[in-house]
């Protein structure tokens, strides 16, 4: 079934069938401006069907660990536990059962369900670097960059490749931040 | 030894109001990482999902380069005005960084080729990949996933794909918008407007030959220079009688079949006329008033440049018409 053909996005016009998979871009009918459409097969694919729950007929069929009645037709790849078709959840190329996907989002073991990170060495880079434009504020973001940098270490960062340089940068910002600031207030009370 | 990288980077960073966008290669998917400073989004789009691919062009690299060479003028007649009045060093220096800034940025902007907006469609929704924002990139991202999207459906040539595309709608007809015709397989005619009137552009000649005499005028002004008197009468009624007949320009042009460079050399000579009241308005109250004569000579030397670039185009759009 088609959710929706592809529509200019100038004039919102359905383009036309005709230019499609086409390899140069050509112009919409309704407002010239050029557009190049690929498709694939899967914007004509039905549907897939509806998963069969089967009953154990005995004859060394093995039941659904959930559903003892019916019958397994996957392993779990988390827990091992054999699946019926209503229990097995498709991630990825893995199948698990469940429990095992609301632990791993609990856990934020299984990174495909992951839509968000937080990045605790830009924080830590913006308390040790952002206060230079106000130096009053160094003797509370000073600590807490070096805070944020030590609590943020083993936390889980990006999901793509990141070296831990804005921890380790952070940390020296901030400690020297806070030796300037000691020196300050040393002069100070001395004089 | 180190472990397969589990992501491979498809395009450079993309700047945009919110953030930064980066699009990456996955084993079985593709992933959009949008970065907001203190944390990262994802979004993935699976291979086997993935209905179709849209882009399109847009003008967004024609507008920052006019923004830019606007920009780029300006600061180049405040840098040639700074250099050779008795102003600091700094203020030159300074006026030279941001000059240079702007012709960078323009040189950049240029040279990474058309802007683009790019969307990929799943059954879910249709979402803009605001990582491929360059024609060239759009290319070179396609040319890299066209066969692993290709690879994880199942295969089908063009004319069953648009048969059974042209089939599907009339069995699960799409939800019907207000503004959006019925898809059909034959292109619906172009519209026409309403009255294209023949326009033999007399009054874009005038304005063209009124340029060049105030190229030739300013180059005796600045070979032999004018009394303060005399200019001012000239550049008085040089100004009136450009305006005048850039509104007749204006009118005539509208909805007539004129070359769409001559249209567009009037809507730029109409923008050359605003910059020119505005620099003269901002000289009236320069502090370096000692410095008149060379503010006019800065001044009618960006004035000779510019209606010469204009007189050439209003030659080149106007000299096959009629």
């Amino acid at each position: 079934m088609i959710a929706a053909l592809p529509t200019c996005r100038h004039c919102k016009a359905v383009l036309p069938p005709v230019q499609y998979n086409m390899p140069t871009p050509l112009p919409c009918p309704q407002c010239g401006r050029a557009s190049r459409v690929l498709v694939f097969p899967a914007l004509v694919q039905p549907p897939p069907p509806v998963p069969r729950l089967t009953a154990v007929t005995g004859n060394g069929d093995a039941g659904c660990f959930y559903h003892p009645a019916k019958q397994a037709t996957m392993v779990c790849d988390g827990c091992g536990r054999f699946l019926c078709a209503l229990c097995d959840v498709e991630l990825g190329s893995e199948h698990l059962c469940p429990p095992c996907l609301e632990a791993g989002r609990r856990k934020r073991t299984l990174t495909r369900l992951e839509t968000r990170r937080v990045l605790y060495d830009n924080v830590a880079m913006a308390l040790a670097v952002l206060p230079i434009l106000t130096c009053f504020l160094f003797p509370i973001t000073s600590p807490a960059a070096i805070g944020m940098a030590i609590w943020g270490w083993r936390k889980p960062g990006s999901l793509l490749p990141r070296t831990k340089a804005r921890f380790v940068i952070a940390i020296i910002i901030g400690v020297l931040g806070i030796g300037a600031g000691i020196a300050y207030w040393t002069a100070i009370i001395r004089s | 030894m180190n472990a397969p990288r589990e992501y491979t980077p498809l395009t450079r960073r993309a700047h945009g109001i919110a953030g930064r966008y980066r699009l990456y290669l996955g084993a079985d998917h593709l992933l959009h990482v949008h970065e907001e400073h203190i944390a990262e989004r994802y979004q993935r789009f699976y291979f086997r999902d993935i209905q179709a691919i849209h882009v399109h062009h847009t003008l967004t690299r024609e507008v920052f380069s006019g923004l830019n060479v606007f920009a780029l003028i300006l600061s180049a007649f405040v840098l040639t005005f700074l250099a050779l009045a008795d102003t600091p060093v700094v203020l030159w220096v300074i006026a030279s960084v941001i000059t240079l800034g702007w012709l960078v940025s323009l040189i950049i902007n240029n040279s990474r080729g058309k802007t683009c907006a790019c969307f990929i469609q799943t059954a879910v929704g249709t979402e803009q990949l605001r990582a491929v924002n360059r024609l060239r990139t759009a290319e070179r991202v396609i040319s890299r996933i066209q066969p692993l999207i290709e690879a994880t459906q199942p295969a089908m040539n063009r004319d069953d794909l648009l048969r059974l595309v042209a089939e599907a709608p009339s069995l699960h007809p799409p939800p019907v918008q207000e503004t959006v015709p019925t898809p059909t397989l034959v292109p619906p005619p172009m519209p026409v407007p309403a009255t294209v009137k023949h326009c033999r552009g007399r009054a874009h000649i005038a304005l063209a030959v009124l340029l060049a005499l105030d190229v030739v005028v300013s180059l005796v002004d600045i070979t032999w220079p004018m009394t303060h008197d005399i200019r001012t009468m000239y550049a008085m009624l040089t100004l009136f009688a450009a305006i005048g007949l850039s509104i007749g320009a204006l009118i005539a042009q509208a909805n007539s079949d004129l070359p769409q460079l001559a249209k567009t050399l009037t809507w730029a000579n109409v923008g050359f006329l605003v910059l020119a009241l505005l620099a003269s308005v901002a000289l009236q109250f320069t502090p370096y008033k000692s410095e008149e004569r060379v503010s006019q000579l800065c001044f009618d030397t960006y004035s000779v440049v510019v209606q010469t670039g204009l007189c050439y185009g209003f030659w080149q759009a106007l000299r096959r018409w009629r």
